[in-house]
């Protein structure tokens, strides 16, 4: 088991060296750095000093080497912006809006999701079921931009219940994560059915109830916990989800995140703050892939023997 | 009075009277401390009557389920849900054909064992644990009650199935097809010690299988199912002597033997009919070497001698 998880850290290591790697390349394929950071009004030795500045004539691995090198010293550059903020101070401050957010819509939709997963498996071929898959295919299928604006519309503006947008209260949250959570509500819905109804059709719910055990422990004991297995699978996959998510959400409800400031610094061609953007981000998913690992080794014993 | 009586079983796919039927009109007793085998090919419903003793078919079939099945005088069928949860691994257990499934994957063996003896109210759940495995010869038992089901190997599995069904000292025992998942050697040990348990628990037993070997070495009385249908009753030695249903010497025929070998075993030409596609009155006839005319209509079940049944026009005829 030890030898499991050093083995899930270095590559966990490895991907985030390979992913600096990649962003490092596609900052210097897309363009020139220096046009960017220099004004119009710049001289040509201002440039030679910029060039210097930046060991941008020095050669490419020695220059990646000094980006891992930096990076490491938590140097990612400045926004290229007014006011020429620390890219990973900027980064960072924007940071737990964003993590609380899918946080939120994480719990909300595991609960959820699990909770009519089971329902609709129990009540297999009923009205209850029927209704369960319905929900599920629209969630789904619902572009996430439209369901943030009408529910801003419905729920803020014509019904005055929810503010409309930005961070602050409790009461923030609920339209964001909902909207945020949509998607993957439905996945887990349909995931948890799915392999409910493979639970409930097994051998070894045959034999719970062989025992005698109440059906209430069949269902929640037996089933469930073997259920609950692809649905940790799926958690790496649900959460790159919600942070992909996050940049249309973010944006939709004025959320004050990495998403939106992705967007932003997007728009604004700030390459300093998207490359830490994108190295956070990464760096996030490898922390949750981790997670989910462990997480498996936990709940599945036969991992926990296997290679 | 025996202690498992059905009486006119049929269960039917579905709650309208036409639907396929999979059991069709089956009448079986067990008597206390004796073993019945069931025997018959896949979707002969041997399965389905085991499961159908316990009321654990899938709802389509519970709704198609018409006749009795009486334990201690009282019907299954009828039972409150309450009386029918004490009945299910307290009165009758059952062992499942497929080691490899029928444990759960995420819990210990201790923890999947222990939850039956905590029906049977045992004051020490794990000395009891410890004292089930032991007594179903798994080496080391206060181990093995951390393990999980994969670090097992099939014979070891089907042993600590075997020790979860006695575990509330059922009367009655339903074992479907236990050792067609296990190799030959294993096979045996495996009949030997169930043999062994069912005599220290005085348990009956309900044993479903397709192989006449089988039922030589560990049951009583044996019941021959064809087509959803009993065809042929009675004590095993009188079976195996005066077999009566050709489909009953056809199945004797095909257990090889070491006394006469043969090159090649006999079989019976053709396949069971499926469930919504038997053939009218007998539905052996059209594989049936002695099938004439008559057999197109269903023949009645006639005692030959007390205890041994058989339904078939051609019994009793001296057939060459």
């Amino acid at each position: 088991m030890l030898r499991q998880i050093t083995g899930r850290l270095i590559e966990a290591f490895a991907a985030l060296l390979l992913m600096s790697l990649v962003i490092f390349l596609l900052s210097r394929v897309t363009g020139d750095p220096v046009a960017l950071l220099l004004s119009d009004s710049a001289t040509e030795a201002d440039r030679q000093m910029l060039i210097e500045q930046l060991h941008l004539d020095q050669p490419m691995w020695r220059q990646y080497l000094s980006f891992v090198g930096n990076a490491l010293q938590g140097d990612f550059g400045q926004s290229v912006n007014a006011g020429r903020q620390d890219a990973l101070d900027l980064v960072m401050s924007r940071l737990p809006a964003s993590i609380s957010l899918a946080a939120v819509a994480l719990a909300f939709t595991l609960v959820v999701g699990i909770a009519m997963g089971v329902v609709a498996a129990v009540t297999r071929g009923s009205w209850i079921d029927v209704l369960v898959r319905v929900i599920a295919l629209l969630g789904q299928s619902v572009p996430s931009f439209w369901l943030g604006i009408v529910l801003i519309y419905i729920v803020s503006v014509k019904w005055g219940l929810l503010p409309t947008s930005g961070y602050g209260t409790w009461q923030h949250y609920i339209l964001p994560a909902l909207t945020l959570g949509t998607f993957t509500l439905a996945a887990v819905t349909r995931l948890v059915r799915a392999s409910m109804l493979d639970a409930l059709g097994s051998e070894y719910v045959k034999l719970a109830r062989v025992k005698g055990v109440s059906e209430a422990t069949v269902i929640f004991k037996h089933a469930l916990s073997n259920s609950l297995i692809p649905v940790v699978t799926f958690m790496g996959a649900f959460f790159a989800t919600m942070i992909t998510g996050a940049v249309v959400v973010e944006t939709v409800f004025a959320w004050p995140g990495i998403g939106r400031l992705a967007y932003e610094s997007i728009v604004s061609r700030d390459f300093p703050v998207i490359q830490t953007v994108v190295l956070v981000i990464t760096a996030m998913f490898i922390l949750a892939n981790f997670a989910v690992d462990m997480l498996y080794l936990a709940i599945d014993p036969r991992m926990r023997d296997a290679g | 009075m025996s202690l498992l009586s059905v009486r006119n079983l049929t269960v039917r796919l579905g709650r309208e009277a036409d639907a396929p039927a999979i059991l069709d009109n089956i009448s079986l007793d067990v008597d206390p401390g004796e073993t019945v085998g069931l025997v018959g090919e896949s979707g002969s419903g041997k399965s389905t009557l085991g499961m159908s003793v316990l009321r654990l078919t899938p709802p389509n079939l519970a709704a198609g389920t018409t006749g009795e099945i009486f334990w201690r005088g009282e019907d299954i069928l009828k039972m409150p849900a309450k009386s029918l949860h004490k009945l299910r691994g307290g009165e009758i257990s059952m062992i499942l054909q497929d080691p490899m499934a029928s444990l759960n994957p995420v819990f210990s063996v201790g923890s999947q064992l222990k939850e039956a003896l905590r029906r049977a109210g045992k004051p020490d759940l794990a000395k009891a644990a410890e004292a089930a495995l032991a007594e179903v010869n798994i080496p080391s038992p206060a181990e093995r009650l951390r393990a999980y089901p994969h670090q097992m190997s099939g014979g070891m599995r089907q042993r600590v199935v075997s020790a979860i069904g006695l575990a509330q000292d059922p009367a009655l025992i339903i074992c479907d097809e236990p050792t067609t998942a296990l190799d030959a050697t294993i096979q045996y040990q495996f009949l030997d010690l169930l043999r062994e348990l069912q005599r220290a628990h005085h348990m009956a037993m309900l044993f479903v299988t397709h192989d006449f070997g089988v039922v030589a070495r560990i049951c009583d009385r044996v019941a021959v199912m064809y087509a959803g249908r009993i065809v042929e009753t009675g004590p095993v030695r009188e079976i195996f002597r005066n077999p009566q249903h050709p489909y009953t010497r056809a199945l004797l025929a095909a257990v090889p033997s070491t006394s006469h070998a043969l090159d090649r075993l006999p079989m019976i030409e053709g396949a069971p009919p499926s469930v919504g596609a038997r053939p009218e009155g007998c539905a052996f006839h059209p594989r049936c070497p002695l099938a004439i005319d008559k057999c197109r209509m269903q023949p009645a079940t006639e005692t030959l001698r007390p205890g041994h049944t058989v339904a078939c026009w051609r019994a009793r005829e001296e057939v060459a």
